[in-house]
């Protein structure tokens, strides 16, 4: 992972401009980035409490837990809307961005210097600003929409009516006043001008009926909207049915159920965020993009959840109430347990006297210095594995339970004389003792 | 080579960082993007943390930030566990900003850190939580896996 370091070497922030002469541009900056991934503003989309992330952001967090990251609230994916005014803004910004940065860090003495008459320099700035600041922006809004004309950016369509001259090759609407390709203009009109692109796009974005791919940049080479896709509820889905859903979508079929469901996942985000995209990336990039998702966090994806059942429950999950209905449950188990428990500890060694005392070979054991603990798994290992007179080691270090030992040991013989050697209960029995060097 | 959204966010956190941090945080390591450490102190007069430093190790996943990272205290020669009812003596810290619930893609390495200051600091008691050497003799899981109940609200 080192070696991402290097390609992600686009490291700014907004505390750059802290130490530059422009520190109150530390805010501006801020104020333009997802405070997910810290970086500006793709896509940038609105939750219904009114917090905007970029689209693959909020998407992915709004999967993993349902929840704006802002304020806690509860939220869906199909609630957000495309928020086009900070795009905008965003893309102002970045452009703009080199030429403040340059300016922020001139040599201090340009800007300080008192006796080059201070308000020339200054309305010649002012000048420079004023003059490069629309411009700059109906740029950035009219390459953003990918659209030649300029025509969508004047907001007082009215005003510059008469000046207007449509490039060449295009006339100008009579109804709606866009610009369309001459050639085209009958057939605009006759589809009451609805193949135009609306002058702001998103607001139709999220809610644009999904039959009908309309096409941006009507001039030149339409893009296709793809449709969104639906998120799947995973435990209504089989595995074949999962399977033939990614093979379908063109993508991977291999690995474990869990790796199915979460590429399954990942690629409904992508996709669903390229769709809220200005310029929507081909279907080849996206596979890409779900490619380096999978080396990154793909080879997670199957160790993720098999360690711990947390990860299954629900987040709102109830503890306190599930714990007091399952109460009577829990208590049964815990009683359960304790009848057990005064056996465990003397399973072992007196599975060994009870042999001792029925096969009658020679008197036991020998080992008082074995400490008590480390022996007694073995010793059970053998109790299945091997004959009696293997068995008994330990009976002198406790003798002072000879007496319940000896009580379960007849039980236990009982059940054994009955029980073919293989049966469950010497499974169970066995399990006891295993269990028992945990035991303080 | 991949990037993935992880790294890509904690390159930004660490040049923030290192630019500058607030008092009484200190990066000491972070050469990856799976573990860091950092030093953090407790600024006011409280007599259980007065003149102590505290290491912090941070883990993070590549899903980070939209899971948690896993934040333990970690035991040096001259870095001790501070004292705390809801910080185990190896390390552990209950807090439900550090779980799947109370977790925020918004909270960062720093807020963390800044988190647990206050938490420090707003602390009188000089306890261990309810069963410590129980949790810390059987513990094998990753805090992450752990299902604290949060119960206290005046952390």
């Amino acid at each position: 992972m080192k070696s991402s370091k290097e390609d992600a070497f686009d490291l700014s922030d907004s505390t750059d401009w802290l130490e530059t002469p422009l520190p109150s541009l530390s805010s501006v900056d801020s104020a333009l980035r997802c405070q997910v991934c810290k970086d500006y503003y793709t896509t940038p989309m609105i939750t219904s409490c009114a917090h905007t992330f970029c689209s693959l952001c909020i998407r992915r967090c709004l999967n993993n837990d349902g929840r704006c990251p802002a304020c806690r609230a509860q939220d869906q994916e199909l609630k957000l809307r495309f928020n086009g005014a900070m795009e905008d803004l965003v893309e102002a910004f970045k452009k703009a961005r080199p030429e403040i940065w340059l300016f922020a860090n001139k040599p201090v003495e340009v800007l300080r210097a008192p006796s080059q008459s201070p308000s020339l320099k200054r309305s010649l700035d002012f000048e420079a600003v004023t003059k490069e600041s629309p411009r700059k922006l109906r740029r950035t809004r009219s390459s953003g929409r990918n659209r030649p004309q300029e025509r969508t950016v004047v907001v007082d369509s009215a005003e510059d009516d008469d000046d207007y001259v449509p490039e060449e090759g295009f006339v100008q609407c009579p109804v709606c006043q866009t610009s369309v390709k001459e050639d085209k203009i009958n057939a605009h009109l006759d589809r009451n001008c609805e193949d135009q692109p609306p002058t702001r796009p998103h607001d139709k974005a999220p809610t644009r009926p999904h039959n009908k791919a309309t096409t941006f940049g009507a001039t030149d080479k339409p893009i296709l909207r793809p449709e969104r896709l639906p998120q799947l509820h995973y435990s209504m889905v089989k595995d074949n049915i999962l399977r033939k859903k990614l093979a379908d979508l063109g993508l991977s079929t291999g690995g474990t159920r869990q790796q199915l469901e979460k590429r399954y996942t990942e690629w409904v985000t992508l996709w669903n965020a390229n769709c809220d995209a200005t310029k929507p990336k081909g279907k080849g990039e996206l596979k890409r993009e779900l490619d380096v998702w999978e080396r990154t966090q793909g080879s997670r994806a199957g160790s993720l959840k098999q360690d711990s059942g947390a990860q299954i429950r629900e987040k709102d999950f109830d503890g306190q109430a599930w714990s007091s209905r399952h109460d009577d449950t829990f208590r049964q188990l815990i009683a359960n347990a304790r009848k057990k428990t005064p056996v465990k500890p003397t399973t072992p060694p007196e599975a060994g006297s009870g042999m001792v005392d029925l096969t009658g070979s020679p008197s036991p054991m020998k080992m008082p210095n074995q400490p008590p603990e480390e022996p007694v798994e073995a010793q059970e290992d053998m109790d299945m594995a091997y004959p009696e007179d293997f068995l008994p080691q330990t009976i002198e270090e406790f003798p002072t339970k000879q007496i319940s030992k000896r009580r379960f040991f007849e039980e236990s013989t009982a059940d054994r004389s009955e029980l073919p050697p293989s049966s469950q209960y010497l499974g169970i029995a066995s399990d006891i003792t295993t269990v028992r060097p945990i035991q303080p | 080579m991949a990037t993935n959204f992880a790294s890509k966010r904690l390159s930004k956190e660490l040049s923030k960082i290192n630019g500058q941090l607030p008092p009484g945080i200190a990066l000491v390591k972070a050469e990856d993007f799976q573990e860091w450490l950092l030093d953090i102190k407790v600024l006011d007069q409280n007599p259980l943390y007065l003149n102590q430093t505290y290491r912090l190790k941070f883990k993070f996943s590549p899903s980070y930030p939209i899971e948690p990272p896993e934040v333990t205290f970690l035991l040096c020669a001259d870095r001790p566990i501070p004292m705390h009812p809801h910080i185990y003596s190896n390390g552990i810290i209950c807090l439900d900003l550090l779980g799947q619930q109370g977790w925020s893609p918004v909270q960062n390495v720093e807020s963390i850190c800044m988190s647990l200051q206050s938490m420090l600091t707003g602390n009188t008691k000089n306890e261990r939580p309810e069963g410590d050497q129980q949790f810390v003799a059987n513990n094998r899981r990753r805090p992450r896996d752990i299902d604290f109940y949060y119960h206290d609200n005046t952390v």
